[in-house]
């Protein structure tokens, strides 16, 4: 029994960090690119989240929910780098928070203009409905199954873009040394803008899918938001392959630690404050591991450019 | 007009209108007043340690709670008659409740810009939001001090010789304290310390060839800021009359960031601008539309993009000692 | 013979697959100019580096005044009494020629913490910054930021600095890059009265100047001292020859 357990919550982990790759993978890009922080990449994965419930519900269509998702997001993505981030690559850190930031608050509210300050209705496909069985010990969602081969095989296809691809490697180029690119003719402000729009398509498209097991809110970005990051930083920036490791660890550790501590702590400490310790503890743990990575190993696990 | 005329000129109006607002019997307007007080100081710490010192700390809400939560606990004790720790009840006078918030915020400032200071860059700013949000996801969590419901102060802590409760007198001890707060960081600026600490901001191997140890002095500026902003979420508190985990969010990191961009990055009165603007964008725009915040982050965005200097460097359009 | 002012034992340091420094020693003595030369890519830089601490050898140690420094934080071997100047001038950007040298006096007169005195009413202070501005004639400029002066001035700015500190040894990385003649010849008088203050490790490609000023000079390659003599043994030395400029006389 308590075996079952754990492998739903390892899947669970696995789910959480799969989302927070699509949404990791962005951002590290992004800021291996272009060196720039976004804080704008909650917003991106709102906005997509938004685009798919109000697509699917006016035309019935999850799949056509799904494209708009990420149609939107990218498009938003673009939008933003022509306009904002394009002054911000040579400006220093606490610009780009800054700006980043401000664009959070611009975006929040214009959402909550445009679709008021409820939650949208946005349901699981009902050919996703109900529990498979998994090695035949395990009813798991048939949706969060879904999510989780969805997400792998997005992971590889940019694994796939970013290394076989020859825009992937102008991309790459541009990472390692960006004047030299363009100097060699190769048109860089196109690829960051493409970069950009690939972060935020996937940003949308995490928002979309995730957006049907929780709700579609105008706050739902901030916290994936801060893990995101969190993923990247122990990950290492620019590196996907950080992001895909960081990002199943901190989805793993988060849900684990939720699931278990409170359960571990009540073998050694009285009940009721286990309970409420190991509740506080597993809502940090996250920080501390990112924080304990950042003592021993300054640049991440994987750090792209050393 | 000249930065130390812009300077004057918001002081009489920081002084002058709560008084007016005073005499015509409009307490909600003092109480904005104060407002902008708390927040402008909140500011003058961050300004240290980011305008002067150049270290984006994306997690100073951690003092402005921790000195929130000082006295809301200390309040919370002694009006409950119960002991924090052996005999001690509690207190609900400010005069003591300011330096143990203080003292508080310095030691966690200690720690934690030790631990934070070893890096730059993005982990530098990554480093302090995980600290703050650590304790943010704490105070919800544990049930003890509200937990997510937050912590009210049911009368607000006494001075002596004062009627807190008046918010005219109110007004003026948080006014006082920034005012002090100002000069002592405007000569904190001129000093040694302040010279060595806005050098390494532009230079830092300069800095360390020449014998000075970045180090020691980032930290201490590090925690002298942590002070300053626990003192304005002290403040905070008991203008509130309530403490609550948002104080602890990001998002409160953000908005301090905010007040001190607006008025201008590393001047000495930039966060009493800054926040002013805020305060009034929040009263005057918010009165008007629900959707006030989209101004305010074009306005930021505005700023950050065209108008670096802030409202400070816009209407002074002097370039500022360095 | 006193003792070396700085001795480098041993010292190694790779980057992964490149030696960067492989086994070398050498001192520097009371009195001379020390010139270091060889190609680009040859070592010097990240020799410097370690002796200024900002790099940590993997092997070897490093003496300065008879005192084990290798352990040392660079600004702690900067009290010690060892200058240096960069190779791309590293001033403060936005102060004033006088403030960049007030901070040098300050840094060197005592603690900086010290947070209610302005130090810019400090007269004493004030009064040592000048006589540094004046010594490398920069006096008619101490009040424009360094990020007005010309490419020579901040060169010359950075040389005042480095005699701010009043120092037990000069670490001078191209000192003269890219300055005009007029200004190399200034520099070269400069350097021959610091070299009475304390003595000089200079590092430059100047070969005229290097000639002029040295008492001893050596030469790297590959991270490796392949010569190290007198002016005259080290200009008819065949491997120099081969190594900077490919031939053999």
């Amino acid at each position: 029994m308590g075996a079952i357990l754990l492998l739903e919550q390892c899947l669970n982990g696995l789910q959480l960090g799969i989302m927070l790759f699509l949404m990791a993978a962005g951002l590290t890009l992004i800021f291996g690119v272009m060196g720039l922080i976004n804080l704008a990449h909650g917003s991106l994965y709102m906005i997509g989240a938004f685009a798919c419930a109000a697509v699917a519900s006016w035309t019935g269509s999850f799949t056509l929910g799904l494209v708009a998702s990420v149609v939107c997001a990218a498009a938003a993505g673009a939008l933003i780098e022509i306009g904002v981030m394009r002054r911000l690559y040579q400006r220093d850190h606490l610009d780009q928070v800054l700006a980043t930031f401000a664009l959070i608050l611009i975006s929040s509210e214009a959402m909550r203009w445009l679709f008021g300050s409820y939650p949208l209705y946005l349901d699981v496909p009902e050919v996703f409905y109900g529990a498979i069985n998994l090695f035949g010990v395990l009813q798991y969602s048939r949706y969060r199954l879904f999510i989780i081969v969805l997400g792998l095989l997005t992971a590889l296809g940019i694994y796939l873009l970013i290394n076989k691809t020859r825009i992937g490697m102008r991309i790459r180029a541009g990472a390692a040394d960006r004047q030299m690119t363009a100097a060699l003719g190769i048109n860089i402000s196109l690829i960051f803008t493409l970069v950009f729009a690939l972060g935020a398509a996937l940003a949308g498209f995490a928002g979309a899918l995730v957006g049907s097991i929780q709700s579609v809110d105008i706050g739902m970005g901030e916290p994936v938001l801060i893990l995101a990051f969190v993923v990247v930083v122990i990950g290492g920036i620019g590196s996907i392959r950080g992001a895909l490791v960081g990002a199943i660890i901190v989805g793993m550790v988060d849900t684990l630690g939720r699931g278990y501590l409170p359960q571990l702590l009540q073998l050694i400490l009285d009940p009721v404050f286990a309970n409420t310790l190991g509740a506080a503890l597993a809502s940090i743990a996250i920080y501390l591991l990112m924080i304990m990575i950042l003592i021993f190993k300054p640049k991440g696990l994987f750090p792209a450019y050393g | 007009m000249s930065e130390k005329y812009l300077n004057r000129i918001m002081i009489a109006l920081l002084l002058g209108l709560p008084w007016l607002a005073h005499w015509l019997d409009e307490p909600y307007y003092v109480s904005l007043a104060t407002r902008i007080a708390i927040l402008a100081l909140a500011g003058v710490g961050l300004n240290l340690a980011l305008g002067l010192g150049g270290m984006v700390s994306f997690g100073h809400a951690a003092f402005f709670g921790i000195g929130g939560y000082v006295t809301g606990i200390l309040a919370s004790h002694a009006f409950n008659s119960e002991p924090i720790i052996s005999g001690f009840m509690g207190t609900t006078q400010m005069l003591i409740i300011w330096p143990l918030a203080m003292l508080i915020a310095a030691i966690v400032a200690v720690f934690i810009g030790l631990l934070s200071l070893r890096t730059s860059g993005v982990y530098f700013i990554m480093i302090t939001l995980a600290f703050a949000q650590m304790i943010y996801y704490f105070s919800i969590s544990w049930p003890t001090y509200g937990g997510e419901d937050g912590l009210p102060i049911y009368v607000r802590n006494g001075f002596p010789g004062i009627n807190t409760l008046q918010p005219i007198q109110f007004f003026m001890i948080c006014c006082t304290l920034l005012l002090i707060t100002l000069w002592g960081v405007s000569r904190l600026q001129n000093s040694r310390f302040g010279n060595a600490l806005q050098a390494l901001r532009q230079n830092e191997t300069r800095v360390t060839s020449i014998g000075i140890n970045p180090l020691g002095i980032k930290l201490t500026a590090f925690v002298i800021s942590a002070t300053i902003t626990a003192l304005a979420g002290s403040l905070f508190a008991d203008l509130n009359r309530f403490v609550s985990p948002t104080m602890f969010s990001w998002h409160t990191s953000g908005e301090i960031m905010i007040f001190v961009i607006l008025g201008g990055l590393g001047r000495l009165y930039g966060p009493l601008a800054g926040a002013g603007l805020f305060i009034l964008c929040e009263a005057l725009l918010g009165g008007w539309t629900e959707y006030w915040q989209f101004f305010l982050g074009l306005l930021l965005l505005g700023v950050v993009l065209f108008a670096r200097g802030g409202l400070i460097g816009v209407l002074s359009r002097e370039q500022k000692n360095a | 013979m006193p003792n070396p002012v700085i001795e480098i034992i041993n010292l190694s340091k790779s980057f992964g697959a490149i030696e960067a420094t492989q086994e070398l020693s050498l001192t520097l003595n009371f009195g001379e100019i020390h010139a270091l030369i060889g190609p680009n890519g040859a070592g010097k830089s990240t020799l410097i580096k370690q002796i200024t601490g900002y790099i940590q050898p993997d092997q070897g140690q490093i003496r300065f005044l008879g005192q084990t420094i290798t352990q040392l934080s660079p600004a702690n071997r900067a009290r010690l009494g060892l200058a240096q100047t960069f190779q791309v001038s590293s001033l403060i950007m936005e102060y004033s020629c006088i403030d960049n040298l007030l901070l040098v006096v300050q840094a060197r007169s005592g603690s900086s913490f010290s947070f209610f005195a302005a130090v810019r009413d400090d007269q004493k202070l004030l009064a040592q910054a000048h006589n540094y501005l004046e010594q490398v004639g920069l006096s008619d400029r101490h009040h424009l930021p360094a990020s007005a002066l010309s490419h020579g001035e901040r060169r010359q700015l950075e040389i005042a600095m480095a005699l701010a500190l009043e120092p037990k040894a000069f670490l001078l990385d191209e000192p003269m890059a890219g300055m005009d003649p007029a200004g190399v010849k200034n520099l070269i008088e400069m350097l021959k009265k610091m070299r009475l203050q304390a003595p000089i490790l200079l590092i430059e490609h100047d070969m005229a100047a290097v000639f002029a000023l040295a008492d001893r000079i050596t030469v790297l390659d590959y991270g490796r001292i392949i010569a190290t003599g007198s002016v005259d043994s080290i200009r008819n030395n065949e491997q120099v020859q081969i190594a900077y400029l490919g031939v053999s006389s």
